[in-house]
């Protein structure tokens, strides 16, 4: 994929995705409504899990807050659709420049803070949406939330929603990969590795931070966009920390420094949830006993333990070549 | 706030001050530096030179005076902006980007001199590769390009270190002392290295030293600090004579 020496690096990455997209929503007929949901849901969550990890593996930022991000993106489909009476169009954009602008003004906020710090404003925010939510109920339905939304007659079945699920999410992914390998997701990099350095250099932090933000944001806005599409639902959990903790459980089992780590991991998590659910109702005990373990043994995830083992066979195959 | 530009002079500090809990470290010091040559500023421990550096790159906030860059005060600003103002610096302790190969590190300082760093796709700029061929081939670090910064020696690291800052094409380079921690055997590179940058390009160099034999050899203007303040400056020659400087700081050895 290398065009000439101006071309950065693009890897086989987006390729792989499309061929992936391809087999989903080539299966989609075969497969049943119910398992046609968790998969829209599982498709979705790698939206999500990649946005975060703009901020925490690619500039170092733990932000407790994308759950408003998400949350927002949902509430405005089923509050634009059904309480507003807006037609579609307007609602996907609403549902897109909402949670935009949002986190440009959270993130102007909180950026101003450092490490912890911000992760705590981040987290009071999320604390904030999620006890308005419980209170406006004409709007949002308080506590049950809401259930239903109304859609254009194309994207009623589920099938067709995950469809567009599968498009969305491979385009927004593709646009993500692009930023991380761009000179500004470059620059976020090493705004992690050595902020004074890259300080020093004259690169504005705070700017580049809260671009990050807004970016990481706004595609989560998207995420939570196609989760009211396609589970037709938004409840007040939708916004809360624990629905922030997701995409960072995410990353850290996939792996945050590799771009797809990210990825692994919420397929990992989604996938190895719904499995476990039908067994055992302390699915979160084993959850705790894999982050344990992948903390512990595998500090970089599923990426960073399939890459330290690839450099092993290498070193033993180049060793062996030249005794 | 704009002051009256003095030609010739590339920076000019004025009653700089600063105190930590009562303790003047940095004492009202003027400091001019001469465009195009090589200023050092030496002293014994706790003289308060990198101090001084650091009021001057604004990674410490001066309670008086005021520093101004080729006649723009800079007195306050952030260390971003004033580095985008044409003053870089490198750090007495060695502060790269660790997982970052040699060209990336470039790639990056030389995106962020020519304002690349808020491009979303993933292309180099134009006008990156040849730049940064040329600043790895200032220090002599051609060949490692593609090695992690943390995986090189102590010597290029501090090269890269000083590739890091020059990348910027500052007016004014400002080098904590550059030779920290290097071998006798290896100093040689980097003044070499100060010494070629000033006769080669208009850039001016100011630095900080303890390493005194390597001082006289490379500059052509000295300040010498004692306790916060300036104690004497002149050429190394004035200096070298200078009674007061063989008492605080030289010691008998000094030849």
């Amino acid at each position: 994929m290398k065009l000439d020496k101006r071309t950065l690096d693009l890897g086989l990455l987006p390729v792989i995705l499309v061929a992936v997209g391809v087999v989903l929503v080539l299966i989609t007929p075969l497969v049943k409504a119910n398992v046609v949901l968790t998969l829209q849901l599982g498709t979705l969550y790698v939206l999500f899990a990649v946005a975060t990890n703009l901020l925490l593996g690619q500039t170092g930022l733990l932000s407790f807050g994308q759950a408003v991000f998400f949350g927002v993106g949902a509430y405005t489909v089923t509050i634009g659709s059904t309480v507003a009476g807006w037609p579609f169009w307007l609602t996907v954009i609403a549902a897109i420049a909402i949670p935009g602008i949002l986190s440009a003004l959270i993130g102007a906020l909180s950026l101003r803070a450092r490490k912890f710090y911000f992760g705590l404003i981040t987290l009071a925010f999320s604390q904030l949406f999620f006890t308005l939510s419980r209170q406006f109920y004409d709007l949002t339905g308080g506590d049950t939330g809401m259930f239903g939304v109304d859609l254009p007659k194309w994207l009623v079945r589920p099938a067709d929603s995950f469809r567009l699920t599968v498009v969305v999410v491979i385009v927004c992914v593709i646009a993500l990969w692009f930023v991380t390998r761009s000179p500004f997701g470059q620059t976020l990099r090493a705004i992690k590795e050595n902020r004074q350095r890259a300080q020093a250099l004259g690169i504005d932090v705070y700017r580049h931070e809260w671009i990050a933000f807004v970016i990481a944001g706004s595609f989560t806005g998207v995420a939570g966009l196609l989760f009211a599409i396609g589970q037709q639902a938004a409840y007040p959990t939708l916004l809360d920390w624990q629905t922030s903790g997701i995409p960072l459980f995410m990353a850290l089992i996939g792996g945050m420094n590799s771009f797809w780590g990210p990825i692994v991991g919420a397929v990992v998590f989604h996938f190895g949830r719904q499995g476990l659910v039908t067994y055992t109702s302390h699915w979160q005990l084993f959850f705790g006993l894999l982050i344990l373990v992948v903390v512990l043994f595998a500090p970089n995830g599923i990426a960073g333990a399939v890459e330290s083992i690839r450099r092993r066979i290498a070193k033993r195959r180049f060793l062996k070549e030249k005794p | 706030m704009s002051v009256v530009e003095e030609p010739g002079i590339a920076l000019a500090a004025r009653g700089v001050s600063i105190s930590f809990n009562g303790f003047r470290a940095v004492d009202e010091v003027d400091l001019t530096v001469r465009q195009g040559g090589v200023h050092a500023v030496i002293g014994p421990n706790g003289a308060g030179k990198s101090t001084l550096f650091n009021l001057i790159t604004g990674e410490l906030r001066a309670t008086g005076g005021t520093v101004t860059l080729c006649g723009t005060d800079i007195t306050g600003r952030n260390p971003a902006r004033i580095a985008r103002l044409g003053l870089s610096r490198a750090f007495q302790i060695t502060n790269i980007f660790p997982n970052f190969t040699v060209q990336e590190s470039l790639e990056l300082a030389v995106n962020a001199a020519k304002r690349h760093t808020l491009r979303f796709l993933p292309f180099r700029a134009a006008d990156v590769p040849d730049e940064v061929d040329r600043v790895l081939e200032i220090v002599g670090l051609t060949p490692h390009r593609g090695r992690l910064a943390k995986e090189l020696s102590h010597g290029d690291q501090r090269a890269l270190e000083v590739a890091l800052a020059l990348a910027l094409r500052p007016e004014v380079l400002l080098l904590d002392e550059p030779t920290a921690g290097m071998a006798p055997s290896e100093t040689g590179r980097i003044t070499d290295l100060i010494r070629d940058l000033v006769d080669k390009t208009d850039v001016t160099v100011l630095f900080c030293e303890h390493d005194v034999p390597m001082v006289f050899g490379v500059s052509d203007y000295i300040t010498v600090m004692h306790q916060g303040k300036v104690l004497v400056e002149g050429t190394p020659e004035q200096i070298r004579g200078n009674e007061e400087v063989r008492e605080v700081y030289l010691g008998v050895d000094e030849e």
